[in-house]
C-alpha cells in the first residue's frame, strides 16, 4: 500500500475553516512575536503549508464553551468545561496565558459550586499537573475522586499525579480503578503507559492499539498514534513509526507531538530534509524544549553547529524566563544545561526538579547532570533509579553506560551500551553513533 | 464531544447547547499570548487526554412500544452517536467494534435482566485499490462491491436458559452518504431488516435521530432565556440505531404476556476491561465493563444529579436503591425548585412518591399516589412481590393496545400507550417530563404555566408505518437543511467536538491503515 507520505492530503477543513485559520494566524503570530520579543531570530519557517494547519483543534471547543458561559454565566458545569478545554488547549500549545485562563474559569466554577464540584476539581488537578505542580495536582485529584468516586477522569488525574510523584504502585492501582470504571481511550492510554514504564512493550503496544480503537476524538486518536509511533520508533522500527505518525497527521494535521515523532522517525531513517521540516513545523506549533533540542541535535549530527546554536539561543531565552519567574526546570532544561551550559548549575536545577517531580526521567536527567559535573558516584545511584522500574529506554541505558565507564566499571558500561543499541540502534542522532564507538572501543580492548 | 464527565444524556444537553450557542464565537480570545514560564515546564511529561469523547458508547435514547401494525409484538429501539452530521461526502459513522451493545428486559421487577439482547459489530473492508473510501461507486445493495467499508453484527439473546445466537453476520444499514452514492437508500434500509427464526425482526444501522426537543429548556436552570424555545436542536441529524421487533411472549415473565404484561427495559454499552496491576483477581478486571446505561429519557436531567451520573452509568438497576442520594433526589428533585425560583410555579411538596412511581417502581394504585394501575411489575400476576425492588427502568405494559392516533403527551393526556408507559417515537418526552416533575401525573392536570413546554411538539420528519419505524437518515448537511440560517451557526463547533465528520471518517481510515499494517508486517 502507499504509505502515508509527507504530502499526505489533508482532509478539507470542513466548516470551521475560517475560524481555524484565524486561530492559526494568531497562534503563529504569537509564537513569532514571543521569540522576536526576546531579540532572537525566529525559528526557521520551512514548511508553511504544514504550519498553516497547525492550529490546535481545541480552539473550536474552547470557543463554543466561551459562548456558553457568556450566555449562562451561572452554570458551574459550563465554567468547568471551559476550564478543562483551556487546559487541553494549553497542553498542545504550551502557552502559559492559557493556563491562567483555565484557572480563572475553573475558579469561577468552584465559586459557583464550592462543594462536590468534581468536574472543576478534576480540571484544577489537570491544570496543576500541566504546570508541573504535582503535589497540588494530587490534592485536587484526591478532592475530585472523593467528590465523585465513579468519575474516570478524576481517577485519571489522580493516576497522573501519582506517576509523576514516583508513587508507581499506587498509580497502577488507580489506573486499574479507572479502567474498571470506564475502559475508554483515555483510560486505556494510561494502562498502556503503566506497562511501558514497567518495560512490557508488547502489552503497552496492545493497550495503546486498544486506546486507538476506542478513540472518539481527533485528539485521542492523535495521542494514541503518537505513542504507537513512539513505541515503534524506540524499538528500532522507524519505518512503522513513520507510517503511524503520517496516519495521525492525516487525522490531526499540524499536531506538534506527531510532527516531532515523525521528525524523529525521519532522523532515524536518515531522511534529513523532511526531519528538519517536521521539527521546524512542530516548533512553530509549540516551541517546546524537547523539540528545540531535537532539532538542534539533528543539526549537530548533520554538521551544522550554527543552526543548532539558533535553537540553543531559544532554549537559553526560555531558561532566562524560567529563572526570572522562579519556575522549576524540567528534564530538557537540565539536560541542556548539563551539556551546553554549566554542569554544576545543571546539578542544582536537577535536584530542584527531582524535589518537585521524583519521576524516572528526572532521575535520568539528574544523573546526567551529576556525571557532567564529575560526580559519578552520586550519578550512578540516580541512573539506577531511572531504570528501577525496568523501563526499556535506550537513552537511560546510554547515560548509565557513560557513568559506569567514568567509574571504571567497563563491563557494566558495555552491557548498558549494548542494551541501548539493542533497544534502538538510532536512539539519538549524536549519542547513538557515540554509543557504537564506545562499545567497539570496549569490545576491541577485551 | 468533550465534556467534564462521561454522562450521556447530559452531555447531549450540554454539548448541544454549546453547539447551538457556539455560533457567535470568534477567535478573539487568542488575543495576546505571552511567553511565560509555562513553556519550560511543559515538556517530557506525558498526559493522555483526560476527557474522553465516547459517542459510540454513550446511549442517547431508548424506545419501547407495542408495534402499531403487529400488536402481538413489541418494538425496542436504542440509539448511539448523536449529532451525526449528514454531509454527503466523507462522513460515515460506525458502531464500535470493540464495544458490546445491549437491550435488557426485566420481567420480574428485581432490577436484573431476564432477557438480554446483545450486539457485537465487525467492520469489513473490501479495500479495492487501497482507497480507504466508504464507497467506490454507486451503492445499490448491501452486498454491492462498491460499498467498500461495511459493518455486520452478531445478535445474541441471553436468558436464564443461556445464550443463543439470533443472527450471525447480519448487515448494518450504511451511513447515508447522499443521492449520488446511494440513489435509493430505502432499498438498502429494507435489506438491513432481517427476520428472526423465532418470529420478529431486527435492524441495525443509521437512522434519522427520532428525538425531538429544544434542549435549551434545561438552560433555564442557569438563567437561560426560555423565550428562545421552539427550535428542534436535533433536527437534521442522524444516529446509529439498533431495533428489534419481538413477540411479546418472548419478553414476558413465564412467556405469558396476558398474565404478566409488564416489562422494564433499558439499554447499556460495555467496553472490555484490561489488566493494569499484577493482582490475582485478573478476571474481575478483564471482563465487560458497563460504561453507559439508559432507560427513561432525560433521567439525568430530571432526577439524577450531575454528581451521581457516573455512578448511575455503571450500575445495574437492581443496585439503584442502594445509592441513597439518587433515591433522595428522585423523592426531592432540584428541577421543580429551580422552576419555582425562576418562574414562580410552585414546586410540589416532597417526598415525590409520584416520581418514584414513574422512574423506580412503575405506576400502580398500591405503588404510590398515582391512582392508576398501569405499568408496575406488581401488576404481573406471577410476580414474586418480595423480589420487586425500586429500579430505574423504562416500564411498558404490553397489554395496553396501541393508539390509532397517538397523543404526544402520552399518559398525561389519557393516551395510555405512550410515555411513561414505554416510549413511542412520537412521544414528547421533554414536555411530559416537565409536566411530570411539576406533579401533573399525581394531580391529573397539566401545569398551565409550562403547557408550551419546549415548543417543539413533533419530529421534523414523519416516522415510518412499519418496522423499524425510524425515519430514513438525512443525507443533506444540516447547514443546507430546511431550518436554514439558525442551523448554520450550530454546526461548526461540532467538528471540533469530534462528532465531526472528518474525524469520524478518518477514524475508520486510521483504523484500517493500522490493521493493514499489522496484517502485513
Amino acid at each position: 500500500m502507499p504509505g502515508p507520505t509527507d504530502n499526505a492530503p489533508t482532509p478539507p477543513a470542513r466548516g470551521g475553516g475560517r475560524l481555524r485559520n484565524t486561530a492559526v494566524a494568531l497562534t503563529l503570530g504569537a509564537v513569532l512575536f514571543t521569540v522576536g520579543a526576546l531579540g532572537l531570530a525566529p525559528p526557521q519557517q520551512a514548511s508553511t503549508t504544514r504550519s498553516a494547519v497547525a492550529a490546535p483543534r481545541s480552539t473550536d471547543a474552547v470557543e463554543a464553551r466561551r459562548a456558553r458561559v457568556r450566555k449562562l454565566p451561572a452554570d458551574p458545569a459550563g465554567w468547568s468545561s471551559l476550564g478543562m478545554a483551556y487546559v487541553q488547549q494549553a497542553r498542545s500549545t504550551a502557552d502559559a496565558a492559557t493556563y491562567t485562563r483555565a484557572e480563572t474559569a475553573l475558579r469561577k466554577s468552584l465559586s459557583l459550586q464550592p462543594s462536590g464540584n468534581f468536574a472543576a476539581e478534576t480540571g484544577m488537578g489537570a491544570l496543576e499537573a500541566a504546570r508541573h505542580h504535582f503535589a497540588d495536582a494530587l490534592t485536587w485529584a484526591q478532592r475530585a475522586t472523593t467528590s465523585n468516586p465513579y468519575s474516570a477522569p478524576a481517577q485519571g488525574v489522580l493516576a497522573d499525579a501519582l506517576t509523576q510523584l514516583g508513587r508507581y504502585e499506587d498509580s497502577y492501582t488507580v489506573v486499574q480503578r479507572m479502567t474498571d470504571l470506564r475502559p475508554d481511550s483515555s483510560a486505556l492510554a494510561r494502562a498502556s503507559y503503566s506497562w511501558e514504564l514497567r518495560g512490557d512493550r508488547a502489552r503497552a503496544r496492545d493497550l495503546m492499539n486498544k486506546s486507538f480503537q476506542a478513540a472518539g476524538t481527533p485528539a485521542e486518536r492523535a495521542f494514541a498514534l503518537t505513542h504507537l509511533a513512539t513505541l515503534a520508533l524506540e524499538s528500532g522500527d522507524p519505518r512503522t513509526a513513520l507510517d503511524l505518525a503520517g496516519t495521525g497527521l492525516v487525522a490531526l494535521p499540524g499536531d506538534a507531538a506527531l510532527l516531532e515523532t515523525r521528525a524523529r522517525a525521519h532522523t532515524a531513517l536518515g531522511q534529513r530534509a523532511p526531519a528538519v521540516a517536521d521539527f521546524t513545523a512542530a516548533i512553530a506549533a509549540a516551541p517546546l524544549p524537547q523539540y528545540l533540542l531535537g532539532l538542534a541535535d539533528l543539526q549537530r549530527s548533520l554538521g551544522h553547529p550554527q543552526k543548532a546554536e539558533e535553537q540553543y539561543d531559544v532554549l537559553r531565552a526560555q531558561e532566562r524566563v524560567r529563572r526570572a519567574t522562579g519556575g522549576v526546570a524540567d528534564v530538557d532544561g537540565v539536560l541542556f544545561e548539563a551539556d551546553h551550559g554549566d554542569p554544576d548549575t545543571a546539578v542544582t536545577m536537577g535536584r530542584a526538579a527531582l524535589r518537585q517531580r521524583p519521576f524516572i526521567a528526572v532521575h535520568d536527567a539528574f544523573a546526567w547532570a551529576l556525571h557532567r559535573a564529575g560526580r559519578d558516584t552520586e550519578a550512578i545511584e540516580q541512573a539506577h533509579l531511572a531504570l528501577a522500574l525496568g523501563t526499556v529506554s535506550a537513552p537511560f541505558h546510554y547515560h548509565r553506560a557513560l557513568i559506569n565507564q567514568a567509574l571504571g566499571r567497563t563491563e557494566a558500561a558495555r552491557k548498558d551500551l549494548r542494551r541501548a543499541l539493542d533497544i534502538d540502534p538510532h536512539f539519538h542522532p549524536v549519542d547513538a553513533p557515540r554509543a557504537r564507538a564506545a562499545l567497539s572501543r570496549i569490545e576491541s580492548d577485551r | 464531544m468533550t465534556s467534564p464527565t462521561p454522562r450521556p444524556r447530559s452531555r447531549r444537553v450540554l454539548d448541544h447547547s454549546l453547539l447551538v450557542l457556539g455560533a457567535g464565537a470568534l477567535a478573539t480570545g487568542l488575543g495576546v499570548l505571552t511567553l511565560a514560564p509555562g513553556i519550560s515546564a511543559a515538556s517530557s511529561h506525558r498526559e493522555a487526554p483526560l476527557i474522553a469523547g465516547d459517542p459510540r458508547a454513550d446511549n442517547t435514547d431508548v424506545y419501547a412500544f407495542t408495534s402499531p401494525d403487529r400488536s402481538d409484538t413489541v418494538t425496542l429501539a436504542a440509539n448511539w452517536i448523536p449529532f451525526e452530521e449528514p454531509n454527503g461526502g466523507p462522513n460515515f459513522y460506525q458502531f464500535a467494534d470493540d464495544a458490546r451493545y445491549n437491550i435488557k428486559i426485566d420481567n420480574t421487577g428485581d432490577g436484573n435482566a431476564d432477557v438480554t439482547y446483545s450486539w457485537r459489530f465487525r467492520t469489513l473492508t473490501r479495500d479495492a485499490g487501497d482507497q480507504f473510501l466508504y464507497n467506490t461507486g454507486q451503492v445499490t445493495s448491501l452486498n454491492d462491491p462498491d460499498l467498500n467499508i461495511r459493518q455486520v453484527y452478531d445478535l445474541t439473546v441471553t436468558t436464564s436458559r443461556g445464550t443463543s445466537t439470533v443472527l450471525r453476520g447480519a448487515p448494518v444499514a450504511p451511513s447515508n452518504v447522499g443521492k449520488a452514492s446511494m440513489p435509493n437508500y430505502g432499498t438498502l434500509r429494507n435489506q438491513a431488516v432481517r427476520g428472526l427464526a423465532r418470529g420478529g425482526k431486527a435492524f441495525a444501522g443509521q437512522a434519522e435521530d427520532p428525538f425531538f426537543a429544544d434542549l435549551r429548556v434545561f438552560d433555564l436552570l442557569y438563567g437561560g432565556d426560555l423565550s428562545e424555545r421552539g427550535q428542534d436542536t436535533l433536527a437534521g441529524y442522524n444516529v446509529n440505531s439498533v431495533a428489534l421487533q419481538i413477540p411479546k411472549k418472548d419478553l414476558a415473565l413465564r412467556g405469558n404476556a396476558t398474565r404478566n404484561p409488564v416489562v422494564g427495559i433499558w439499554s447499556t454499552t460495555e467496553r472490555r476491561g484490561v489488566q493494569v496491576t499484577d493482582s490475582r483477581t485478573r478476571s474481575s478486571h478483564t471482563g465487560w465493563k458497563q460504561v453507559s446505561r439508559l432507560g427513561n429519557p432525560l433521567v439525568n436531567e430530571v432526577v439524577v444529579p450531575l454528581k451521581y451520573k457516573d455512578a448511575f452509568n455503571t450500575l445495574n438497576p437492581s443496585q439503584d436503591r442502594t445509592v441513597q442520594p439518587v433515591v433522595d433526589k428522585v423523592l426531592d428533585p432540584i428541577l421543580p425548585k429551580l422552576i419555582q425560583k425562576v418562574y414562580g410555579v410552585p414546586a410540589p411538596k416532597a417526598p415525590r412518591n409520584d416520581l418514584a412511581e414513574i422512574y423506580l417502581t412503575g405506576i400502580c394504585k398500591a405503588c404510590g399516589p398515582i391512582k392508576a394501575d398501569l405499568n408496575a411489575h406488581r401488576l404481573n400476576k406471577d410476580a414474586s412481590l418480595k423480589k420487586i425492588v425500586p429500579a430505574e427502568e423504562l416500564r411498558l405494559n404490553m397489554a395496553v393496545p396501541p393508539t390509532a392516533k397517538p397523543n404526544r403527551l402520552g399518559v398525561l393526556a389519557g393516551d395510555l400507550a405512550g410515555f411513561p408507559n414505554g416510549r413511542r417515537l412520537t412521544d414528547d418526552v421533554i414536555d411530559i417530563s416537565l409536566q411530570a416533575v411539576e406533579g401533573a401525573a399525581q394531580t391529573g392536570e397539566l401545569v398551565p404555566a409550562l403547557a408550551a413546554g419546549d415548543k417543539v411538539d413533533a419530529n421534523e420528519v414523519p416516522f415510518g408505518t412499519r418496522f423499524p419505524y425510524l425515519a430514513l437518515p438525512h443525507s443533506k448537511s444540516v447547514n443546507s437543511g430546511p431550518t436554514g440560517g439558525a442551523r448554520q451557526s450550530a454546526t461548526n463547533p461540532s467538528h471540533a467536538a469530534a462528532l465531526g465528520t472528518a474525524g469520524a471518517a478518518l477514524l475508520g481510515l486510521g483504523g484500517l491503515r493500522l490493521r493493514r499494517r499489522r496484517a502485513t508486517s
